[in-house]
């Protein structure tokens, strides 16, 4: 299990993307798959940092992974903010034309396409999102 | 393009969408990364040059990005092309 801990804010981003490179090169995954990792951390990270913490307020957001086996990753992003679940977004409706399309509303979506599973907790004033992602579900996704 | 620089591509398009320009054709052939935040900028492009009677047009998309524009359908929105001659050409 590696760790990381930064601050909720843009600029952190780029180390939190480092950091999943990093795992995802120990797991093994494809370069072309790197960047589904990339993706989904973004999403769930730009979340956090619009929503979870007061304005302001510092907050963190911890990173942990683990390589069970080549191939596959297990992905923790915690958060210290209110309670929000990303799981209880409604899925968009895609079937819309331009004029009708909401603006955004994709992010929660897409990590749901590339992860082949997920789950939220609330843990003692932590949101805890815990995913996995293996080579095979991306492939099988793209 | 990622949630710390999307917002540059509609900074970009606002001045000729300001102008009047009607159609926007966007060489997407170097472009090999887009989250939901660059999706959101291409979304509301499309929408603000739809509302002047014109076209968002995207040309040369592929690889991941090509693979979201699939998954999230806004392929049923925006003209696809796969390259800009014939992006211009469908004007």
């Amino acid at each position: 299990m590696r760790e990381l801990s930064v601050t909720a804010e843009w600029n952190s981003l780029e180390p939190a993307t480092q950091f999943l490179r990093s795992a995802a090169v120990a797991a093994g995954l494809p370069e072309p798959l790197q960047n589904y990792v990339d993706l989904i951390l973004e999403e769930l990270f730009v979340n956090i940092t619009r929503y979870a913490y007061p304005d302001g307020q510092a907050g963190k957001v911890d990173i942990q992974y683990s390589v069970p086996r080549p191939g596959l990753l297990e992905i923790e992003i915690a958060d210290q903010g209110k309670y929000y679940n990303p799981l209880e977004l409604e899925s968009p409706n895609l079937d819309l034309a331009l004029d009708d399309r909401p603006v955004g509303g994709l992010g929660i979506f897409l990590v749901k396409q590339y992860t082949e599973s997920i789950d939220y907790r609330r843990d003692d004033g932590w949101n805890r999102v815990n995913f996995r992602v293996s080579a095979e579900s991306l492939l099988s996704a793209t | 393009m990622d949630a710390t620089n999307s917002q540059e591509f509609e900074v970009a398009c606002t001045p000729w969408i300001d102008q009047g320009v009607k159609h926007i054709i966007v060489d997407l052939t170097a472009l090999e990364y887009v989250s939901s935040m660059g999706l959101r900028y291409f979304v509301n492009v499309g929408k603000r040059l739809n509302d002047g009677g014109g076209t968002l047009r995207l040309c040369g998309v592929n690889g991941i990005v090509k693979q979201l524009f699939q998954i999230t359908r806004l392929t049923n929105v925006f003209p696809m092309h796969d390259t800009v001659e014939a992006a211009l050409a469908s004007v």
